[in-house]
């Protein structure tokens, strides 16, 4: 055990390291330690030793307190290492083992660091590097789980969805300790979150836990558990009358339940609430259900709401969300009609949230509605990103390139909405990664489409390796961009590629770079070819501006060494 | 040829390189693939961004030190081609039998010749070295000569460190923060390298701590400069006196030398063949790394690369540091977690106290058995109240590191309100103190740790006077579970 006054004579001593040892003669706050010590070191010379350190600290010579501080600081020291106590001074109780063993795998620090840091603050722009250590099958690690769960309950959507909708349903089982332990039934939307990703796993098994919400939990977290319910026939009677609560959210999910349950009775409740002038309460229930009637009715009241858009736009809002998130052809068709008219998208778009509806399709991923979004997109030209976006996923390349390259007002639109329909934001942002000829999916056209935009930067993005006649514009274009005051590393990369490749001009614009004071320190760490070597070499010896001729001799001499 | 996804982390030490070559390999962007009929070789070509395919191989006809070859214009070695091949291997794809290239036949033939030359002139050194370590009268008289040199410098760091105390650490602003770093910067010519970084740490520490008046750290290590200061001093005087008493061979100075890090806190870089002169190494060393980490040591300005490993013959627990100043990054291998066993046929051990570090030239890797782990849980201490003894005769001594690592069989766990407590078979207990992923023990099955080896980093709360331990890794029968990287 550990003795007070050594731990008080630290304080003390520390005092006088801040304040000086000049100050320790006669220090009273010193001295009042050296006789207890002297008693202790009847029992243990050692204290002894140290009551006579602090003597001589307190009555020494002036000159020699550094060398009596450190002495009785490093004496000390020593003695309270050896007092260090190795029990706990609280009561403990036995370790609660899990029945589970933990399956334990191997991600390397340099993958586990990185995705920690994504987790705890990676933003959109890092959306594909979260996929690629998925797709790595670097994701299952215990290590990371409590990280997961902290990232579902961040409001970093893309992230969080990711995490919640791809990453835990690939663990699995194993996540719902972490989630159990992260989750406060008592508390908010995050944590309601947490019990819906919890059900996701545990499907009926959840329901003892949302029989404690419903005594104890927080009205946020009660709205997910009253969903769960729909897992067993038994608690229809129960949803029934959440179905008639005063919350909106709380009848939200009870309908959504019975839905899931195919509860009779819902559905009578539901279709008769189809009449009524709003549906908010039933909205969900309208994509679970399968009950012919409801559909039916469903598309009879789309029409007959469309006689007034504007008076009956909370219900038709609903209606309409549901048909775009259900299956049926006769919903597409419906949908498709409607939104394709420019106008009504124009006058409606906003008090009909069309543009949910446009990303509920777009989300969707199936080829129907792919093929309905672009025939919407057609007529609107607000669409026209999502042209593009759908475009890709149904038509070839070149008539992509047909479609599009003419209909863009801005090009940096057009450029936008190329690299997200080809999925280019990790190379984009990651241009270590140049993507080969073979695997470029879209129309070769667009590179020098770009660089005739004098637009070098997305054309360097778009151009095939072996299309030399952009090449030359694009390396035509950086050299007019480096001749200007700010000259961007980029251009040295522009300058790398068209080396790698063989261009056959690559060479004299390395040269070109030099000669307009492109920084040599940024073409330092490309690796010369001998061609590239004479290209310089002779560069020197014709060039009679001393200043360009030492960045040459520089950079020869650099890539000589 | 043992290829392994660990190894080729390692042999690559560039995760994005890796993630590259790994994408090379799964795409199948590999035209064709060799191997030599003595399995030494492997070398393919690989569609590149060039018109070209790119053509490159990875050689292991010496095991312990393949080397990576391509012809792409890439400066990184191995290049993502190279790792490409290696992940192919991996992956198991289709290798044809082919005889070794030309060009390789060529290049490996001009390392023999240097190697022969080597061994030659090898010969020959060890012939001078042999000769040089001969003591002479000369050489002698040169080294207490070099002792009296760093003595002197000694002595006026004492003096630097005394105006420091006298003064007090309040009064460091950045005025005489200039006076004090001339004063060590003119310590440069005493070849006491190690003091004058201890100082430079010194000041970075001050400086922190005058922003938060919070001066424990600070303190801490102007305790470690005193102590280094005044062992360092007997210590040289010693070495100096074995020095001047030749031709009569005293070695007083020879046990802290060899058992204790004063040569190295001074300033040495020692030199692997002088480990070895001095029976520091240990021939056909088999390691298994339970924790790997890597920290910013802003004061020395450098990452540290920090692994902990198992050796699995002695039970001893090593580290590997391999720093990479700011300044060299890119010249320098980040390290990683290495998950395989691996063997070396030489391990340098550095004069140390419970965890010396080690380096290793050449390596070669397995898979992980049954037996090594094992091996490994045997190295786990059954008697806490003995370890606890000489954990304490450690970290008492100002100049040892203060957070010594230990492996220790867990007979029973408790956990308390934000700790756990770990028992031996005699109820001693261990205070535990989770950091980084340790939240995972609470999550294992009891099979997963009774009856287990912990391997902790302990540490002593200077306030409560608490000597606890953070788990870093768990030793079972079926792997170990890491609570570090």
């Amino acid at each position: 055990m550990g003795i007070p006054i050594l731990n008080e004579l630290n304080e003390e001593l520390k005092r006088l390291y801040v304040a000086g040892s000049s100050l320790s003669k006669g220090d009273p706050r010193v001295v009042k330690y050296i006789a207890p010590l002297k008693k202790l070191g009847e029992k243990a010379p050692v204290f002894n030793s140290l009551a006579s350190k602090l003597t001589e600290l307190t009555e020494g010579d002036d000159k020699k307190s550094p060398e009596n501080l450190m002495e009785a600081g490093m004496l000390l020291y020593s003695l309270i290492y050896t007092q260090g106590r190795t029990d706990a001074d609280e009561e403990v109780k036995e370790l609660e083992y899990k029945d589970r063993p933990l399956s334990v795998n191997r991600i390397p620090y340099s993958s586990l660091y990185r995705l920690v840091e994504l987790l705890t603050s990676g933003t959109q722009t890092h959306e594909t590097e979260i996929e690629d250590l998925f797709k790595r099958n670097l994701y299952n690690d215990p290590r990371l789980y409590p990280y997961y769960c902290e990232a579902i309950t961040e409001n970093r959507s893309y992230i969080s969805n990711y995490v919640a909708e791809t990453i835990v349903p690939a663990i699995g089982k194993e996540m719902i300790p972490f989630i159990e332990e992260a989750l406060n039934i008592n508390g908010t939307k995050r944590d309601a979150r947490l019990f819906k990703v919890l059900y996701s796993l545990k499907g009926k098994d959840i329901i003892p836990l949302s029989m404690k919400v419903f005594e104890e939990g927080s009205p946020l977290v009660l709205v997910e558990a009253i969903y769960s319910l729909g897992e067993d026939p038994k608690y229809e009677d129960l949803l029934l009358q959440y179905a008639k609560d005063k919350k909106k959210e709380i009848r939200q999910a009870a309908f959504a339940a019975l839905g899931k349950m195919k509860s009779q009775k819902g559905n009578d409740i539901a279709l008769a609430a189809l009449e009524k002038a709003t549906l908010g309460d039933i909205a969900e229930f309208l994509v679970e259900t399968d009950d012919e009637r409801i559909i039916k009715k469903v598309y009879e009241e789309i029409n007959k709401a469309l006689d007034d858009p504007n008076k009956k736009s909370s219900k038709l809002k609903v209606l309409l969300s549901a048909a775009a998130s259900r299956n049926e052809d006769e919903g597409i068709d419906l949908i498709t009609k409607i939104m394709s008219n420019k106008k009504f998208f124009s006058d409606y778009s906003y008090s009909l949230d069309l543009y949910d509806i446009v990303r509920i399709l777009y989300d969707s991923k199936s080829d129907k509605k792919d093929r309905a979004l672009y025939e919407i997109s057609k007529n609107n030209s607000d669409l026209i990103h999502y042209k593009a976006l759908v475009g890709v996923r149904i038509l070839p390349p070149e008539d992509i390139y047909k479609e599009l390259s003419g209909n863009f007002k801005q090009d940096y639109h057009l450029s936008n909405a190329l690299y997200q329909a080809y999925d280019m934001y990790s190379y984009y942002y990651n241009r270590d990664k140049r993507i080969p000829d073979s695997e470029k999916k879209w129309d070769r056209r667009w590179g020098e489409f770009f660089a005739d935009k004098k637009n070098a930067n997305v054309a360097y993005s778009f151009v095939y390796d072996d299309d030399e006649k952009t090449w030359n514009k694009i390396l035509e274009l950086s050299l007019k961009e480096v001749s200007k005051k700010y000259k961007p590393p980029f251009y040295a990369e522009v300058l790398e590629t068209a080396l790698k490749i063989g261009h056959r001009d690559s060479e004299k614009y390395f040269v070109q770079f030099l000669k307009v004071g492109y920084p040599s320190e940024d073409l330092e760490m490309i690796k010369f070819n001998e061609k590239l070597m004479d290209a310089f070499k002779k560069a020197y010896e014709d060039e009679s501006d001393e200043k360009t001729k030492e960045s040459l001799d520089k950079i020869i001499k650099y890539n000589t060494n | 040829m043992n290829i392994s996804e660990d190894f080729i982390i390692s042999f690559t030490g560039n995760p994005s390189t890796v993630s590259n070559g790994k994408s090379l390999a799964a795409k199948g962007s590999f035209k064709e693939l060799f191997i030599s009929d003595d399995e030494t070789l492997l070398f393919g070509s690989c569609a590149g961004s060039g018109k070209d395919p790119y053509v490159c191989s990875v050689d292991f006809i010496d095991n312990e030190k393949p080397i990576a070859r391509c012809n792409c214009p890439s400066r990184q070695l191995p290049c993502k081609h190279a790792v490409g091949l290696l992940f192919c291997k991996l992956q198991k794809k289709e290798f044809k039998k082919k005889e070794v290239p030309e060009d390789i036949v060529s290049k490996r033939g001009k390392i023999e010749k240097k190697k022969d030359r080597a061994e030659k002139s090898g010969d020959d050194s060890e012939g001078s070295e042999a000769k040089s370590s001969v003591m002479t009268k000369a050489k002698a008289t040169a080294a207490a000569k070099k002792c009296s040199a760093q003595i002197e410098g000694i002595e006026l760091s004492e003096k630097i460190l005394h105006n420091i105390i006298s003064a007090g650490l309040h009064s460091f602003d950045k005025k005489n923060e200039k006076i004090y770093r001339e004063q060590v910067k003119g310590l440069g010519s005493y070849y006491i390298d190690g003091i004058e970084a201890s100082f430079y740490e010194l000041f970075s520490e001050i400086t922190e701590a005058s922003k938060e008046q919070h001066y424990g750290s600070a303190i801490d290590s102007v305790n470690y400069i005193y102590a280094l200061l005044k062992k360092s001093k007997a210590y040289l005087e010693a070495k100096k006196n074995d020095y001047l008493a030749f031709p009569e061979m005293t070695t007083t100075s020879l046990d802290a030398m060899l058992h204790s890090a004063i040569e190295e806190q001074i300033g040495y870089a020692w030199k692997l063949s002088e480990l070895k002169e001095r029976g520091l190494f240990k021939e056909n060393a088999e390691l298994l790394q339970v924790s790997f980490d890597s920290y910013d040591d802003s004061a020395k300005k450098q990452y540290v690369d920090e692994g902990c490993w198992i050796e699995l013959e002695s039970g001893n627990i090593y580290l590997t540091k391999n720093f990479r100043p700011y300044n060299a990054l890119k010249y320098i291998k980040q390290e990683d977690s290495f998950f395989s066993l691996l063997t070396t046929s030489e391990l340098s051990i550095y004069p140390g106290e419970l965890n010396p570090r080690v380096r290793w030239e050449r390596f070669d890797h397995r898979d992980v058995t049954k037996g090594d782990l094992a091996k490994a849980k045997k190295a786990g201490k059954t008697d806490f109240a003995d370890l606890i003894k000489k954990i304490k005769a450690q970290i008492k001594n100002p100049l040892s590191d203060k957070n010594p690592i230990a492996a220790v069989v867990v007979s029973k766990a408790a956990s308390g309100k934000d700790f756990l407590v770990i028992y031996d078979e005699k109820g001693t207990q261990i205070v535990l103190k989770p950091e980084n992923f340790g939240f995972l023990i609470k999550k294992l099955s009891k099979e997963q740790i009774v009856g287990q080896t912990m391997i902790c980093r302990f540490t002593q709360d200077m306030k409560t006077d608490l000597l606890y331990a953070v788990p870093m890794a768990l030793v079972n029968d079926d792997g170990i579970i890491r609570f570090n990287y």
